[in-house]
C-alpha cells in the first residue's frame, strides 16, 4: 500500500492537516449554532427586540441549515471538495464578520442566515470527506474525533458564551470566531484538495425546492411547538405540508434516473437499522441537554453560565469517548459498543426522574456526565458502521440523507420532551386560589409541578433509550472492515 | 463513596462489556459492575428524596429582639407582621441585636409564632430542624454531594411583654397618620379643657393667684395628657393582632 493517500486527480496531499483543518472548521460551524441562546437578554436589550423576534437568531440558522444538508449531497456530486469546502468557510467567516459589525437585527439576522450557509454545507461535507478519504478500517478513529467536534461544540457554545456575555458583550461572540475563520480558510485553500470524484448532473431545481419547502416547513412546525403546543394550526398546517413536500421529495427521487438525493440507501438494511438508531439517541441527547439547563434554571435558579457548567464536564465527556470509542469500533465493530451505551445511556436518565430541588449537583454533573459517555458510545460508531455498508459513491448521500434524518429527530425530540414538560406542568399547577390564600404554598406547589413536569419529559426520554437500546441487538456483530468498501 | 462507585463501576462496565472474551467472567463481571453502579445510583436518590440514611436535628438559637419601632411616648414596642395571603402566611419585621432591621423567611415551611411572657425579656427563639447523617457510614457513603444539613422546616418563636403590640404594616401606617391627627385635635381640645377647669376653679376660689393658676393649668394638662395616653396605649392593644 502506498503511504501517501491520493485526491481524486492521483496526486498526493497531506490528509492529517486536512482533516485538521476540516474539523476546525465543522467544530467552529456548530460552536456558533449553539452560542446565541445565552445571549439572548443581551441582544434583546442592544436591539430593542422581543424574545420571540430575537429567538429567529437559531431558528433561523437551524432552518437554513437543515434545508442545506440535503442539498448539499447533490453539490457534493458537482463540485470539487476543495471549491465547496472553501465556498462554505468563505461563506460562514462572511456571516460572522457581518454579524460582528452589525448595526441593526436586520443584518444581524441575514448575516446568522449566510453563518447558516456554510455551516450547513461544511458538517455533511466533512462527514462525507473523511468517511471517502480513510480506509474502512481507520474510519472509526476519524469519526471519533469529528465526534468530538459536533459533541463537544454544543456543549461548551452555551457556557463559553455566557462567560463572554459576562465579561465582554455579544460582538466578542462573533469576533473570538473570525480569525479561526480566517486561518481555516488560508489553511483550506492550501491543504484542500479536489477528493471526490464529481460529474456533470444539473440541479433538479423541483427536486431542491421540494425538499427546501419541506424539510423546512417540517423544521419550523416543530420548533413552534415548545411555544404554542401540538394542537395551534399553525404547528399543524407546518407539519402537514412538510410531509407532504417530503413526500412527494421521496417519491421523485425514487423515479428519477440520477435522484439528487440517492434513497436507495434505505435498501441496505444495517444502514437503515444505524441510521434510525442515530437519529433515536439524538432525540434522547438533544431533548435532554436542552432539559436539564431549564431545570437547574427555573427550579434551582440558576444563572445560564452555571447551568452550563454543571453539564460541562458531562459534554467534555463526549469529547473523551468519542476519540477512544472510534478505536475500538476499528477493532471490534459497533454492536458492543452501541449495546453498553444504551444501557448507560438509559440508567444515566432514569436519575433524572427523581429530581427534587435540592439534588445534589455533584450527583447531577456524574449522572449527566455517565449519560454522555454513553451518546459517545453509541453516536459516532453507529454512523460509522452505517456509512461503511455502503460502496463509496453512496456515502455522500448516506451521509446527508443520515445527518437530515438526524437534524428532524433532534426537533421532533425536543418538540415532544418540551410540550410533554409544558402540558403537565400546566395540568398540576395549584387552583389561582391558592396564590391568593397562601402565596408561598402556592410557590412551593408550583415547583412541585414542575418537578413532575420534568419527571414527564425524562420519562419520555427514558423510552427513546429503550427503543435505541432495543435495536442495538439488531446490529450485525461482525468486524466492520469486512462487510466494508467495494 | 456512593459518587466514586458510579464512576469506577460504570467504567469497569464499559471495559467488561465491551473489551472482554465472551464468556462467563465477561457476563459476571458487566452484570456486577451494573448491580453496583445501579445500588449507589439507587442509594443516592434515595438519600435525597427519601433522606434515606439521614435523622432529623432541630437546633435552637436565642437572639435578642428589638421592636421594628419603639414608641417612645406611648412606652409601646412594635412589630409589624406582613400577611401574604388571605390565610395564615406571614413575613414578620423586627430589628436585631445591632439594631438592623431583619425580617423572618418567605418560606413555606418557616413558621412565625408569638408569645406573651412578662418574665422573659423579649428574644426571638429560632428552631431550625434539618437533615444530618444518621452516622459514620453515610457520612462515608454520601461524601462528596455536600447533602448533610439539608433544610426542613423552621419555627420563629417571638417571645414578647404585654407591652409589645403586633401590627400589619396598614394598620402601622395608619396609625401614623391617626396620631398626628390627634395630636392635631387635642391642641384645641386641651385649650378649651383648661379653660374650662381654670373658670370652674376661678369661681370656686376667686382669690386664685397667679402662680396657682400655673399648677393648676400644669396639674389638668398633665392629667388629661396622661388619660389620652392611656387611652392610645389601650386602643393600640386593642388593635395588636398578635
Amino acid at each position: 500500500m502506498s503511504e501517501k493517500p491520493l485526491d481524486a486527480n492521483g496526486k498526493p496531499y497531506n490528509r492529517t492537516l486536512l482533516t485538521v483543518t476540516m474539523i476546525v472548521g465543522v467544530f467552529m460551524a456548530v460552536l456558533s449554532s449553539t452560542m446565541l441562546a445565552t445571549a439572548y437578554p443581551a441582544l434583546m436589550k442592544a436591539f430593542d427586540v422581543s424574545t420571540s423576534t430575537v429567538q429567529w437568531l437559531t431558528t433561523g440558522y437551524l432552518l437554513v441549515n437543515g434545508v442545506m444538508i440535503p442539498i448539499t449531497a447533490w453539490l457534493m456530486n458537482r463540485f470539487s471538495s476543495k471549491l465547496l469546502y472553501n465556498l462554505a468557510m468563505i461563506f460562514f467567516l462572511g456571516g460572522t464578520i457581518l454579524a460582528y459589525c452589525a448595526p441593526n437585527f436586520g443584518t444581524l439576522f441575514v448575516a446568522r442566515l449566510i453563518q447558516a450557509v456554510g455551516a450547513g454545507i461544511s458538517m455533511p461535507l466533512g462527514q462525507a470527506l473523511l468517511l471517502s478519504i480513510f480506509p474502512p478500517d481507520k474510519r472509526g478513529a476519524t469519526m471519533g474525533i469529528f465526534g468530538l467536534a459536533i459533541g463537544l461544540a454544543p456543549a461548551i457554545g452555551p457556557t463559553l458564551s455566557g462567560w463572554i456575555i459576562d465579561n465582554y458583550n455579544w460582538r466578542v461572540l462573533f469576533g473570538i470566531l473570525i480569525p479561526i475563520g480566517i486561518l481555516v480558510v488560508v489553511l483550506g485553500l492550501i491543504f484542500f484538495k479536489k477528493l471526490l470524484p464529481t460529474n456533470n448532473d444539473r440541479l433538479d431545481i423541483l427536486s431542491a425546492g421540494l425538499s427546501t419547502i419541506g424539510f423546512g416547513s417540517l423544521l419550523y412546525g416543530f420548533s413552534e411547538v415548545g411555544d404554542k403546543g401540538w394542537g395551534s394550526s399553525i404547528v399543524i398546517t407546518f407539519i402537514i405540508i412538510g410531509i407532504i413536500f417530503i413526500g412527494l421529495f421521496a417519491w421523485r427521487q425514487l423515479t428519477m434516473k440520477d435522484p439528487f438525493l440517492n434513497l436507495n440507501v434505505f435498501r441496505n438494511g444495517e444502514f437503515t437499522l444505524t441510521t434510525i438508531l442515530a437519529a433515536v439517541v439524538n432525540m434522547a441527547m438533544v431533548g435532554v441537554e436542552m432539559i436539564v439547563p431549564l431545570y437547574l434554571q427555573t427550579v434551582r435558579g440558576d444563572t445560564a453560565f452555571e447551568s452550563g457548567l454543571t453539564l460541562l464536564p458531562g459534554a467534555l465527556m463526549i469529547g473523551i469517548a468519542s476519540p477512544i470509542t472510534g478505536r475500538i469500533f476499528d477493532k471490534m465493530g459497533a454492536k458492543r459498543l452501541a449495546t453498553a451505551g444504551m444501557i448507560l445511556l438509559t440508567i444515566g436518565t432514569i436519575p433524572f426522574l427523581f429530581l427534587t430541588k435540592d439534588t445534589p449537583v455533584a450527583f447531577i454533573v456524574i449522572v449527566y456526565a455517565i449519560r454522555m459517555v454513553g451518546v459517545g458510545m453509541v453516536m459516532m460508531p453507529v454512523t460509522t458502521a452505517g456509512m461503511n455498508v455502503l460502496p463509496v459513491n453512496q456515502i455522500g448521500h448516506g451521509t446527508a440523507v443520515n445527518s437530515t434524518l438526524r437534524q428532524v429527530a433532534s426537533s421532533v425530540g425536543t418538540a415532544i420532551l418540551v410540550s410533554v414538560l409544558t402540558n403537565v406542568t400546566n395540568n398540576n399547577m395549584p387552583a389561582k386560589h391558592v396564590l391568593h390564600q397562601n402565596p408561598l404554598q402556592y410557590k412551593d406547589l408550583a415547583i412541585n409541578s414542575v418537578l413532575n413536569g420534568y419527571t414527564a419529559a425524562f420519562g419520555v426520554a427514558i423510552l427513546f433509550c429503550l427503543i435505541g437500546w432495543a435495536l442495538t441487538y439488531f446490529l450485525k456483530q461482525n468486524n466492520p472492515t469486512k462487510g466494508g468498501v467495494k | 463513596m456512593a459518587l466514586a462507585l458510579v464512576i469506577i463501576f460504570a467504567l469497569l462496565f464499559i471495559a467488561s462489556y465491551v473489551l472482554m472474551p465472551k464468556g462467563i467472567l465477561r457476563i459476571l463481571t458487566f452484570i456486577f459492575s451494573l448491580v453496583i453502579m445501579i445500588g449507589s445510583l439507587v442509594l443516592i436518590t434515595a438519600g435525597d428524596n427519601n433522606h434515606y440514611g439521614m435523622k432529623k436535628v432541630t437546633v435552637t438559637e436565642t437572639k435578642t429582639l428589638k421592636p421594628a419601632s419603639d414608641i417612645k411616648q406611648l412606652d409601646t414596642k412594635l412589630l409589624i407582621k406582613n400577611p401574604l395571603g388571605t390565610k395564615d402566611e406571614s413575613v414578620i419585621v423586627y430589628k436585631d441585636d445591632r439594631n438592623k432591621t431583619a425580617h423572618t423567611q418567605a418560606d413555606k415551611n418557616t413558621d412565625n409564632k408569638f408569645v406573651r411572657d412578662n418574665k422573659k425579656d423579649p428574644q426571638l427563639k429560632v428552631t431550625t430542624t434539618k437533615y444530618v447523617y444518621k452516622n459514620n457510614f453515610f457520612k462515608v457513603l454520601y461524601a462528596g454531594l455536600d447533602n448533610n444539613n439539608v433544610y426542613q422546616s423552621r419555627k420563629n418563636e417571638f417571645i414578647i411583654n404585654d407591652d409589645w403590640i403586633v401590627l400589619t404594616p396598614k394598620q402601622a401606617s395608619s396609625l401614623q397618620t391617626k396620631m398626628k391627627d390627634q395630636q392635631a385635635k387635642a391642641k384645641p381640645q386641651m385649650e378649651k379643657l383648661v379653660k374650662q377647669q381654670v373658670t370652674q376653679a376661678m369661681m370656686a376660689n376667686p382669690s386664685m393667684t397667679k402662680s396657682q393658676q400655673k399648677q393648676l393649668i400644669k396639674k389638668i394638662t398633665q392629667q388629661a395628657q396622661q388619660k389620652a395616653m392611656d387611652q392610645t396605649k389601650k386602643e393600640l392593644q386593642k388593635m395588636s393582632i398578635e
